[in-house]
Protein backbone atom coordinates (compact mmCIF):
# COMPACT_ATOMS: atom_id res chain seq x y z
CA UNK A 1 0.00 0.00 0.00
CA UNK A 2 1.37 3.28 -0.95
CA UNK A 3 2.33 6.24 1.12
CA UNK A 4 -0.41 8.47 -0.06
CA UNK A 5 -3.11 5.64 0.26
CA UNK A 6 -2.33 5.43 3.91
CA UNK A 7 -2.37 8.95 4.67
CA UNK A 8 -5.88 9.39 3.10
CA UNK A 9 -6.97 6.77 5.16
CA UNK A 10 -5.56 8.20 8.09
CA UNK A 11 -6.98 10.99 7.32
CA UNK A 12 -10.54 9.58 6.62
CA UNK A 13 -10.12 8.01 10.31
CA UNK A 14 -9.57 11.90 11.70
CA UNK A 15 -11.82 13.47 9.74
CA UNK A 16 -10.11 15.66 7.70
CA UNK A 17 -10.55 14.01 4.12
CA UNK A 18 -13.03 16.30 2.52
CA UNK A 19 -12.50 16.75 -0.60
CA UNK A 20 -8.98 15.06 -0.56
CA UNK A 21 -8.55 12.42 -3.69
CA UNK A 22 -5.61 10.12 -4.83
CA UNK A 23 -3.97 10.74 -8.03
CA UNK A 24 -2.34 7.49 -9.38
CA UNK A 25 -0.18 7.95 -12.14
CA UNK A 26 2.43 6.02 -13.42
CA UNK A 27 4.69 7.38 -10.90
CA UNK A 28 4.48 7.33 -7.51
CA UNK A 29 0.54 7.89 -6.36
CA UNK A 30 0.15 11.63 -5.10
CA UNK A 31 -2.40 13.37 -2.68
CA UNK A 32 -4.85 15.86 -4.55
CA UNK A 33 -6.07 18.76 -1.93
CA UNK A 34 -8.46 21.38 -3.10
CA UNK A 35 -7.20 24.63 -3.63
CA UNK A 36 -8.93 26.35 -0.85
CA UNK A 37 -8.38 23.13 1.80
CA UNK A 38 -4.33 23.18 1.86
CA UNK A 39 -3.28 24.84 4.43
CA UNK A 40 -5.51 23.06 6.62
CA UNK A 41 -4.56 20.02 5.71
CA UNK A 42 -1.13 20.57 5.67
CA UNK A 43 -1.24 21.93 9.40
CA UNK A 44 -2.66 18.54 10.46
CA UNK A 45 -0.58 16.57 8.82
CA UNK A 46 2.68 18.61 10.27
CA UNK A 47 1.00 18.19 13.65
CA UNK A 48 -1.12 14.82 14.12
CA UNK A 49 0.85 12.19 15.94
CA UNK A 50 -0.03 9.48 13.69
CA UNK A 51 1.03 11.33 10.66
CA UNK A 52 4.01 13.75 12.25
CA UNK A 53 4.83 15.86 8.34
CA UNK A 54 7.68 17.30 10.00
CA UNK A 55 10.42 17.82 7.03
CA UNK A 56 8.81 19.90 3.71
CA UNK A 57 11.71 18.79 1.02
CA UNK A 58 10.06 20.05 -1.91
CA UNK A 59 7.50 22.59 -3.22
CA UNK A 60 7.42 23.28 -6.93
CA UNK A 61 4.91 24.54 -9.53
CA UNK A 62 4.29 23.50 -13.25
CA UNK A 63 2.27 25.24 -16.19
CA UNK A 64 0.09 22.22 -17.66
CA UNK A 65 -1.13 23.18 -21.17
CA UNK A 66 -3.87 21.37 -22.79
CA UNK A 67 -3.50 17.59 -23.82
CA UNK A 68 -5.59 15.89 -25.90
CA UNK A 69 -5.47 12.38 -27.20
CA UNK A 70 -4.89 11.44 -30.62
CA UNK A 71 -8.68 11.34 -31.30
CA UNK A 72 -9.32 14.97 -30.46
CA UNK A 73 -10.61 14.45 -26.82
CA UNK A 74 -9.71 17.05 -23.80
CA UNK A 75 -7.61 15.30 -21.35
CA UNK A 76 -6.30 17.63 -19.73
CA UNK A 77 -7.30 21.26 -19.81
CA UNK A 78 -5.17 24.07 -18.62
CA UNK A 79 -3.72 24.89 -15.75
CA UNK A 80 -1.08 24.94 -13.01
CA UNK A 81 -0.24 22.53 -10.28
CA UNK A 82 1.68 23.09 -7.08
CA UNK A 83 3.64 19.64 -6.15
CA UNK A 84 4.67 19.41 -2.21
CA UNK A 85 7.01 16.41 -1.06
CA UNK A 86 6.51 15.97 2.95
CA UNK A 87 8.90 13.59 4.83
CA UNK A 88 7.66 12.02 8.14
CA UNK A 89 11.12 10.86 9.75
CA UNK A 90 9.30 8.96 12.61
CA UNK A 91 7.05 7.12 10.45
CA UNK A 92 9.70 6.55 7.81
CA UNK A 93 6.91 8.04 5.06
CA UNK A 94 7.03 10.05 2.11
CA UNK A 95 4.24 11.87 0.71
CA UNK A 96 3.15 13.87 -2.52
CA UNK A 97 0.92 16.43 -2.37
CA UNK A 98 -0.03 17.87 -5.20
CA UNK A 99 -2.95 21.07 -5.25
CA UNK A 100 -4.76 21.61 -9.46
CA UNK A 101 -4.85 25.51 -9.86
CA UNK A 102 -7.16 26.97 -12.72
CA UNK A 103 -5.60 28.84 -15.43
CA UNK A 104 -6.60 32.05 -13.85
CA UNK A 105 -3.88 35.08 -14.00
CA UNK A 106 -2.41 35.00 -11.36
CA UNK A 107 -2.76 31.41 -10.17
CA UNK A 108 -3.00 31.88 -6.29
CA UNK A 109 -2.59 28.70 -3.39
CA UNK A 110 -2.17 29.62 0.05
CA UNK A 111 1.32 28.99 1.19
CA UNK A 112 2.76 27.06 3.92
CA UNK A 113 5.97 28.71 5.22
CA UNK A 114 4.47 29.42 8.04
CA UNK A 115 4.62 25.62 8.81
CA UNK A 116 7.52 24.75 7.16
CA UNK A 117 10.72 27.18 6.87
CA UNK A 118 12.04 25.19 3.70
CA UNK A 119 8.85 26.19 2.09
CA UNK A 120 9.85 29.91 2.49
CA UNK A 121 12.23 29.49 -0.59
CA UNK A 122 10.92 26.96 -2.61
CA UNK A 123 7.62 28.92 -3.09
CA UNK A 124 9.79 31.64 -4.25
CA UNK A 125 11.62 30.03 -6.75
CA UNK A 126 8.25 28.35 -7.77
CA UNK A 127 6.72 32.39 -8.15
CA UNK A 128 9.51 33.28 -10.08
CA UNK A 129 9.93 30.13 -12.50
CA UNK A 130 6.14 30.05 -12.87
CA UNK A 131 4.11 32.62 -11.68
CA UNK A 132 2.10 31.26 -9.00
CA UNK A 133 1.21 33.81 -6.15
CA UNK A 134 1.55 32.20 -2.56
CA UNK A 135 -0.94 34.26 -0.34
CA UNK A 136 0.05 34.45 2.93
CA UNK A 137 3.98 34.11 2.04
CA UNK A 138 5.96 36.90 4.03
CA UNK A 139 8.27 37.46 1.46
CA UNK A 140 7.25 36.82 -2.12
CA UNK A 141 9.85 38.31 -4.47
CA UNK A 142 11.83 36.88 -7.33
CA UNK A 143 14.71 34.91 -5.77
CA UNK A 144 16.94 33.31 -8.60
CA UNK A 145 15.88 35.87 -11.70
CA UNK A 146 16.59 39.71 -11.21
CA UNK A 147 14.23 41.70 -9.60
CA UNK A 148 13.30 43.54 -13.02
CA UNK A 149 13.07 40.47 -15.27
CA UNK A 150 10.21 40.39 -17.19
CA UNK A 151 7.67 36.50 -17.25
CA UNK A 152 7.92 33.74 -15.96
CA UNK A 153 10.62 31.31 -17.70
CA UNK A 154 8.87 28.16 -17.21
CA UNK A 155 5.76 28.67 -18.60
CA UNK A 156 5.53 26.59 -21.15
CA UNK A 157 4.78 30.02 -23.69
CA UNK A 158 7.57 31.89 -22.72
CA UNK A 159 9.12 33.97 -25.38
CA UNK A 160 12.87 34.57 -24.58
CA UNK A 161 14.14 37.86 -24.12
CA UNK A 162 16.21 39.67 -26.64
CA UNK A 163 18.12 42.13 -24.43
CA UNK A 164 18.76 42.92 -20.65
CA UNK A 165 19.22 45.98 -19.76
CA UNK A 166 20.84 46.94 -23.36
CA UNK A 167 22.63 43.89 -23.55
CA UNK A 168 22.06 41.61 -25.95
CA UNK A 169 20.69 37.92 -24.96
CA UNK A 170 20.25 36.92 -29.00
CA UNK A 171 22.32 33.51 -29.96
CA UNK A 172 25.00 34.87 -31.80
CA UNK A 173 23.81 34.72 -35.24
CA UNK A 174 27.48 33.53 -37.06
CA UNK A 175 27.47 30.48 -35.19
CA UNK A 176 26.65 27.77 -37.26
CA UNK A 177 23.42 25.76 -36.54
CA UNK A 178 23.32 22.44 -35.32
CA UNK B 1 82.93 61.10 14.30
CA UNK B 2 82.79 64.79 14.77
CA UNK B 3 79.30 66.07 15.60
CA UNK B 4 79.18 67.90 11.83
CA UNK B 5 80.26 64.01 10.59
CA UNK B 6 77.15 63.16 12.57
CA UNK B 7 74.95 65.09 11.46
CA UNK B 8 75.78 65.08 7.38
CA UNK B 9 75.28 61.47 7.84
CA UNK B 10 71.88 61.68 8.94
CA UNK B 11 71.17 64.36 6.34
CA UNK B 12 72.50 61.79 4.02
CA UNK B 13 70.35 59.03 5.43
CA UNK B 14 67.08 61.51 5.01
CA UNK B 15 67.66 62.83 1.96
CA UNK B 16 68.06 58.90 0.40
CA UNK B 17 65.44 57.60 2.32
CA UNK B 18 63.20 60.15 1.46
CA UNK B 19 64.33 60.41 -2.53
CA UNK B 20 63.74 56.58 -2.79
CA UNK B 21 60.23 57.47 -2.37
CA UNK B 22 59.66 60.60 -3.96
CA UNK B 23 61.61 59.95 -6.79
CA UNK B 24 59.70 57.24 -8.56
CA UNK B 25 56.35 59.10 -7.26
CA UNK B 26 57.49 62.10 -9.25
CA UNK B 27 58.81 60.16 -12.60
CA UNK B 28 55.22 57.93 -12.66
CA UNK B 29 52.70 61.15 -11.73
CA UNK B 30 54.14 62.19 -15.75
CA UNK B 31 54.19 58.35 -16.82
CA UNK B 32 50.98 57.04 -15.43
CA UNK B 33 47.75 56.86 -16.85
CA UNK B 34 44.87 59.08 -15.90
CA UNK B 35 41.32 58.55 -16.48
CA UNK B 36 38.93 59.49 -14.09
CA UNK B 37 35.83 58.58 -14.16
CA UNK B 38 32.70 58.77 -11.95
CA UNK B 39 32.03 55.14 -12.12
CA UNK B 40 35.45 54.28 -11.39
CA UNK B 41 35.02 56.47 -8.22
CA UNK B 42 32.33 55.30 -6.95
CA UNK B 43 32.46 53.23 -3.51
CA UNK B 44 33.29 49.20 -4.19
CA UNK B 45 30.89 47.21 -2.94
CA UNK B 46 30.59 43.98 -4.80
CA UNK B 47 29.87 45.22 -8.05
CA UNK B 48 26.32 46.45 -6.95
CA UNK B 49 25.19 50.07 -5.58
CA UNK B 50 26.32 50.73 -2.50
CA UNK B 51 23.63 51.00 0.29
CA UNK B 52 24.01 52.83 3.43
CA UNK B 53 26.76 54.79 4.76
CA UNK B 54 30.53 53.42 4.73
CA UNK B 55 31.04 54.51 8.73
CA UNK B 56 30.05 51.93 10.97
CA UNK B 57 29.88 51.93 14.22
CA UNK B 58 32.34 49.92 16.17
CA UNK B 59 32.16 47.47 18.78
CA UNK B 60 32.81 48.77 22.72
CA UNK B 61 34.62 45.75 22.90
CA UNK B 62 37.18 46.86 20.72
CA UNK B 63 38.28 49.90 23.09
CA UNK B 64 38.22 48.14 26.72
CA UNK B 65 40.18 44.95 24.74
CA UNK B 66 42.79 47.60 23.82
CA UNK B 67 42.56 49.76 26.92
CA UNK B 68 43.46 46.72 28.90
CA UNK B 69 46.46 45.58 26.61
CA UNK B 70 47.60 49.18 26.45
CA UNK B 71 48.05 49.36 30.61
CA UNK B 72 49.76 45.77 30.30
CA UNK B 73 52.22 47.04 28.01
CA UNK B 74 53.07 50.19 29.94
CA UNK B 75 54.00 47.54 32.73
CA UNK B 76 56.02 45.84 30.72
CA UNK B 77 57.99 48.77 29.46
CA UNK B 78 58.33 50.09 32.74
CA UNK B 79 60.11 47.04 33.76
CA UNK B 80 62.85 47.65 30.76
CA UNK B 81 64.72 50.60 32.63
CA UNK B 82 64.31 48.89 36.00
CA UNK B 83 66.31 45.39 34.89
CA UNK B 84 68.74 48.01 33.30
CA UNK B 85 69.14 50.38 36.26
CA UNK B 86 68.96 48.15 39.28
CA UNK B 87 72.39 46.16 38.45
CA UNK B 88 74.35 47.31 41.49
CA UNK B 89 74.83 44.18 43.84
CA UNK B 90 73.73 45.78 47.50
CA UNK B 91 70.57 47.05 45.65
CA UNK B 92 69.47 43.92 44.35
CA UNK B 93 67.42 42.62 46.84
CA UNK B 94 65.42 45.84 47.45
CA UNK B 95 65.09 45.84 43.88
CA UNK B 96 63.34 42.56 43.35
CA UNK B 97 61.58 43.62 45.97
CA UNK B 98 60.07 46.56 44.45
CA UNK B 99 59.76 45.01 41.18
CA UNK B 100 57.45 42.49 42.33
CA UNK B 101 55.36 44.49 44.44
CA UNK B 102 54.52 46.37 41.36
CA UNK B 103 53.89 43.52 39.15
CA UNK B 104 51.56 42.52 42.12
CA UNK B 105 49.53 45.75 42.04
CA UNK B 106 48.99 45.35 38.58
CA UNK B 107 48.56 41.78 38.95
CA UNK B 108 45.23 42.65 41.22
CA UNK B 109 44.02 44.40 38.38
CA UNK B 110 44.14 41.91 35.99
CA UNK B 111 42.15 39.39 38.46
CA UNK B 112 39.66 42.43 38.79
CA UNK B 113 39.23 42.56 35.10
CA UNK B 114 38.97 38.48 34.68
CA UNK B 115 36.23 38.46 37.09
CA UNK B 116 34.63 41.01 35.62
CA UNK B 117 34.38 39.34 32.56
CA UNK B 118 36.24 42.13 30.15
CA UNK B 119 38.53 39.47 28.90
CA UNK B 120 35.77 37.52 27.45
CA UNK B 121 34.86 38.52 24.04
CA UNK B 122 30.38 37.18 24.98
CA UNK B 123 30.07 37.55 29.05
CA UNK B 124 29.28 35.06 30.55
CA UNK B 125 25.49 35.04 32.58
CA UNK B 126 27.52 35.53 35.91
CA UNK B 127 29.45 37.91 34.96
CA UNK B 128 27.09 40.54 33.90
CA UNK B 129 25.60 40.76 37.27
CA UNK B 130 21.92 40.86 36.72
CA UNK B 131 21.02 38.55 39.28
CA UNK B 132 17.47 37.65 38.17
CA UNK B 133 19.77 36.11 34.88
CA UNK B 134 21.95 34.00 36.95
CA UNK B 135 18.80 32.31 38.90
CA UNK B 136 16.99 31.22 36.01
CA UNK B 137 14.06 33.70 36.14
CA UNK B 138 14.51 35.73 32.87
CA UNK B 139 13.67 33.46 30.01
CA UNK B 140 15.83 33.37 27.14
CA UNK B 141 14.32 34.06 24.13
CA UNK B 142 14.49 31.71 20.77
CA UNK B 143 15.81 33.16 18.04
CA UNK B 144 12.28 32.76 16.43
CA UNK B 145 8.89 32.58 17.18
CA UNK B 146 7.47 29.32 18.08
CA UNK B 147 3.86 28.90 17.50
CA UNK B 148 1.80 27.36 20.75
CA UNK B 149 0.31 24.80 18.33
CA UNK B 150 3.73 23.59 17.55
CA UNK B 151 5.19 23.21 20.95
CA UNK B 152 3.76 19.94 21.71
CA UNK B 153 5.75 18.29 18.99
CA UNK B 154 8.86 16.40 20.17
CA UNK B 155 11.32 14.44 18.41
CA UNK B 156 11.37 11.04 19.69
CA UNK B 157 7.66 11.41 21.18
CA UNK B 158 6.51 7.19 20.71
CA UNK B 159 3.68 6.28 17.80
CA UNK B 160 0.04 6.59 18.41
CA UNK B 161 0.43 8.74 21.56
CA UNK B 162 -2.68 10.75 22.58
CA UNK B 163 -2.18 14.53 21.83
CA UNK C 1 51.25 67.26 -18.63
CA UNK C 2 51.12 63.61 -19.18
CA UNK C 3 53.13 61.39 -21.63
CA UNK C 4 51.20 58.77 -22.67
CA UNK C 5 51.12 58.47 -26.73
CA UNK C 6 53.01 61.39 -27.55
CA UNK C 7 56.76 61.31 -27.59
CA UNK C 8 58.49 60.55 -30.80
CA UNK C 9 59.37 57.31 -31.82
CA UNK C 10 62.97 56.95 -31.58
CA UNK C 11 64.80 54.36 -30.09
CA UNK C 12 65.15 55.84 -26.64
CA UNK C 13 61.81 56.00 -25.98
CA UNK C 14 60.83 52.91 -27.58
CA UNK C 15 63.51 51.78 -25.10
CA UNK C 16 61.48 53.14 -22.02
CA UNK C 17 58.15 51.84 -23.66
CA UNK C 18 59.75 47.85 -23.77
CA UNK C 19 60.81 48.59 -20.13
CA UNK C 20 57.15 49.90 -18.84
CA UNK C 21 55.82 47.27 -21.18
CA UNK C 22 58.32 44.33 -19.44
CA UNK C 23 56.98 45.79 -16.19
CA UNK C 24 53.25 45.60 -16.69
CA UNK C 25 53.34 42.31 -18.40
CA UNK C 26 55.73 40.31 -15.54
CA UNK C 27 53.41 41.60 -12.97
CA UNK C 28 49.84 41.20 -13.73
CA UNK C 29 47.62 40.87 -10.83
CA UNK C 30 44.27 39.04 -11.54
CA UNK C 31 41.44 39.49 -10.52
CA UNK C 32 39.70 36.80 -8.59
CA UNK C 33 36.15 36.54 -10.22
CA UNK C 34 35.19 33.31 -10.64
CA UNK C 35 31.59 32.71 -11.45
CA UNK C 36 31.03 28.76 -11.75
CA UNK C 37 33.05 26.19 -12.71
CA UNK C 38 36.03 27.20 -14.19
CA UNK C 39 36.79 29.25 -11.31
CA UNK C 40 38.10 25.70 -9.97
CA UNK C 41 40.44 25.84 -12.52
CA UNK C 42 41.20 28.88 -11.83
CA UNK C 43 42.43 27.93 -8.47
CA UNK C 44 44.29 24.80 -9.60
CA UNK C 45 46.11 27.28 -12.07
CA UNK C 46 47.28 29.57 -8.72
CA UNK C 47 48.51 26.30 -7.12
CA UNK C 48 51.50 23.97 -6.95
CA UNK C 49 51.94 22.25 -9.70
CA UNK C 50 49.93 24.51 -12.69
CA UNK C 51 51.67 27.57 -10.53
CA UNK C 52 51.09 30.73 -11.85
CA UNK C 53 53.19 32.59 -9.49
CA UNK C 54 56.16 31.95 -11.70
CA UNK C 55 54.59 34.07 -14.09
CA UNK C 56 54.40 36.90 -11.88
CA UNK C 57 50.54 36.92 -11.86
CA UNK C 58 49.87 34.86 -8.62
CA UNK C 59 48.80 37.63 -6.30
CA UNK C 60 45.12 37.12 -6.90
CA UNK C 61 43.70 40.59 -5.58
CA UNK C 62 39.78 40.31 -4.61
CA UNK C 63 39.06 44.10 -5.15
CA UNK C 64 38.95 45.56 -8.94
CA UNK C 65 40.81 48.15 -7.16
CA UNK C 66 44.45 46.31 -7.13
CA UNK C 67 44.10 44.40 -10.29
CA UNK C 68 45.71 44.57 -12.97
CA UNK C 69 43.45 41.92 -15.27
CA UNK C 70 40.01 40.44 -14.54
CA UNK C 71 39.95 36.88 -15.29
CA UNK C 72 35.84 36.17 -15.75
CA UNK C 73 35.92 32.34 -14.98
CA UNK C 74 32.34 30.63 -15.32
CA UNK C 75 29.34 31.66 -16.89
CA UNK C 76 27.22 35.33 -17.10
CA UNK C 77 23.94 35.81 -16.31
CA UNK C 78 21.97 39.04 -17.16
CA UNK C 79 22.00 39.38 -13.37
CA UNK C 80 25.79 39.25 -13.35
CA UNK C 81 26.29 41.04 -16.21
CA UNK C 82 25.90 44.14 -14.57
CA UNK C 83 28.67 43.73 -11.73
CA UNK C 84 30.72 42.74 -14.37
CA UNK C 85 30.48 45.61 -15.86
CA UNK C 86 30.38 47.66 -12.95
CA UNK C 87 33.79 46.11 -11.40
CA UNK C 88 35.49 46.12 -14.53
CA UNK C 89 34.39 50.33 -14.37
CA UNK C 90 35.86 49.81 -11.37
CA UNK C 91 39.26 48.60 -12.35
CA UNK C 92 42.08 51.11 -12.55
CA UNK C 93 44.33 51.56 -16.21
CA UNK C 94 46.41 49.87 -17.23
CA UNK C 95 43.40 46.64 -17.62
CA UNK C 96 43.19 43.52 -18.97
CA UNK C 97 40.05 40.82 -19.54
CA UNK C 98 40.35 37.30 -20.04
CA UNK C 99 37.57 35.91 -21.05
CA UNK C 100 38.21 31.82 -19.36
CA UNK C 101 35.76 28.79 -20.44
CA UNK C 102 33.29 28.54 -23.09
CA UNK C 103 30.83 30.11 -21.38
CA UNK C 104 32.53 33.60 -21.14
CA UNK C 105 33.99 33.17 -24.89
CA UNK C 106 30.84 32.63 -26.56
CA UNK C 107 27.82 31.01 -23.97
CA UNK C 108 29.07 27.68 -23.68
CA UNK C 109 26.61 24.63 -23.32
CA UNK C 110 23.88 27.64 -23.07
CA UNK C 111 24.67 29.71 -26.06
CA UNK C 112 21.12 28.22 -27.72
CA UNK C 113 18.63 27.83 -24.59
CA UNK C 114 19.90 29.89 -22.11
CA UNK C 115 17.15 32.69 -22.00
CA UNK C 116 19.61 34.17 -19.03
CA UNK C 117 22.88 33.60 -20.36
CA UNK C 118 24.76 36.59 -21.90
CA UNK C 119 26.34 34.53 -25.16
CA UNK C 120 30.10 35.83 -24.73
CA UNK C 121 31.38 38.69 -22.62
CA UNK C 122 32.59 40.86 -24.97
CA UNK C 123 29.35 42.27 -25.77
CA UNK C 124 29.61 44.54 -22.57
CA UNK C 125 33.03 44.31 -21.67
CA UNK C 126 36.44 44.25 -24.26
CA UNK C 127 38.04 41.66 -23.89
CA UNK C 128 41.72 40.94 -24.63
CA UNK C 129 41.69 36.89 -24.26
CA UNK C 130 39.54 34.31 -24.81
CA UNK C 131 40.58 31.34 -23.97
CA UNK C 132 38.61 28.60 -25.16
CA UNK C 133 37.65 25.31 -22.74
CA UNK C 134 35.07 23.62 -20.48
CA UNK C 135 36.75 24.71 -18.57
CA UNK C 136 40.17 25.14 -20.46
CA UNK C 137 43.22 23.21 -18.60
CA UNK C 138 45.46 25.16 -16.27
CA UNK C 139 48.16 24.66 -19.09
CA UNK C 140 45.77 26.61 -21.42
CA UNK C 141 45.07 29.33 -18.87
CA UNK C 142 48.97 30.02 -18.87
CA UNK C 143 49.03 29.87 -22.50
CA UNK C 144 46.58 32.94 -22.22
CA UNK C 145 47.93 34.82 -20.25
CA UNK C 146 51.67 34.37 -21.85
CA UNK C 147 49.57 35.58 -25.16
CA UNK C 148 47.92 38.62 -23.14
CA UNK C 149 52.23 39.20 -22.09
CA UNK C 150 53.25 39.24 -25.86
CA UNK C 151 50.43 41.74 -26.57
CA UNK C 152 51.14 43.90 -23.68
CA UNK C 153 54.78 44.16 -24.81
CA UNK C 154 53.75 45.37 -28.36
CA UNK C 155 51.29 48.23 -26.43
CA UNK C 156 52.70 51.61 -27.09
CA UNK C 157 52.78 53.59 -23.55
CA UNK C 158 54.78 56.39 -24.42
CA UNK C 159 55.26 56.75 -28.28
CA UNK C 160 53.16 57.92 -30.47
CA UNK C 161 52.86 56.17 -34.26
CA UNK C 162 52.14 52.69 -35.77
CA UNK C 163 50.66 49.57 -33.34
CA UNK C 164 53.11 46.99 -33.27
CA UNK C 165 52.97 43.82 -34.40
CA UNK C 166 53.41 41.05 -31.07
CA UNK C 167 55.86 38.82 -31.40
CA UNK C 168 54.00 34.95 -30.38
CA UNK C 169 56.58 33.53 -30.64
CA UNK C 170 56.12 29.96 -28.82
CA UNK C 171 52.27 30.91 -28.13
CA UNK C 172 50.38 28.72 -29.32
CA UNK C 173 46.97 30.31 -31.15
CA UNK C 174 44.21 28.07 -32.78
CA UNK C 175 44.43 28.74 -36.78
CA UNK C 176 42.26 31.40 -37.89
CA UNK C 177 42.07 32.97 -34.96
CA UNK C 178 42.49 36.64 -35.91
CA UNK C 179 39.61 38.11 -34.52
CA UNK C 180 40.56 37.14 -30.66
CA UNK C 181 43.95 39.84 -31.10
CA UNK C 182 42.01 42.66 -31.79
CA UNK C 183 38.28 42.16 -30.28
CA UNK C 184 35.89 43.83 -32.64
CA UNK C 185 33.51 45.21 -29.90
CA UNK C 186 35.21 47.91 -28.22
CA UNK C 187 32.68 48.85 -25.82
CA UNK C 188 32.49 52.47 -23.74
CA UNK C 189 29.40 51.22 -21.96
CA UNK C 190 27.31 47.97 -21.99
CA UNK C 191 24.65 46.73 -24.62
CA UNK C 192 26.11 48.15 -27.82
CA UNK C 193 26.56 45.27 -29.92
CA UNK C 194 28.54 46.32 -33.55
Amino acid sequence: MSAAREVLEILLKEGMAQGLSLFEGPQDPALVVPQGRLHEVCAHLKRSRLLAFEQCVLVTGTHMVEKTDPKGIVVRTEGFEVMYHLRSTQHHRILAVKVILPAEEPPTVQSVADLWRAADWHERETYDMVGIVFEGHPNLHRILLPDDWEGHPLRKDYLYPREYHGISLEVDPQWPAP
Amino acid sequence: MSVLDQIQVIVVFLLVGVGMIAAPMLLLRFLRPFKPDPIKAMPYECGKDPIGEAQVCFDMRFYTDALIFLIFEVEVVFLFPWARVFKQPELKGVALAEGLIFIFILFLGLVYVWAKGDIDWVKSVSATGDVRRVRGEVPVTPPFEIKEADKRERVGAAKGDPS
Amino acid sequence: MRFEKSLPDVAFFNLADTVINWGRASSIWPMTFGIACCAIEMMAVGASKFDIDRFGAGAFRATPRQSDMMIVAGTVNAKMALVVRRLYDQMPEPKYVMAMGACTVGGGPYWKYGYNVVKGIDRFVPVDVHVPGCPPRPEAVLEGLRFLQRKIMAQRVLTRGEPKKPDFTGVSIAPGTVGILEPKVHLQGPGVRS
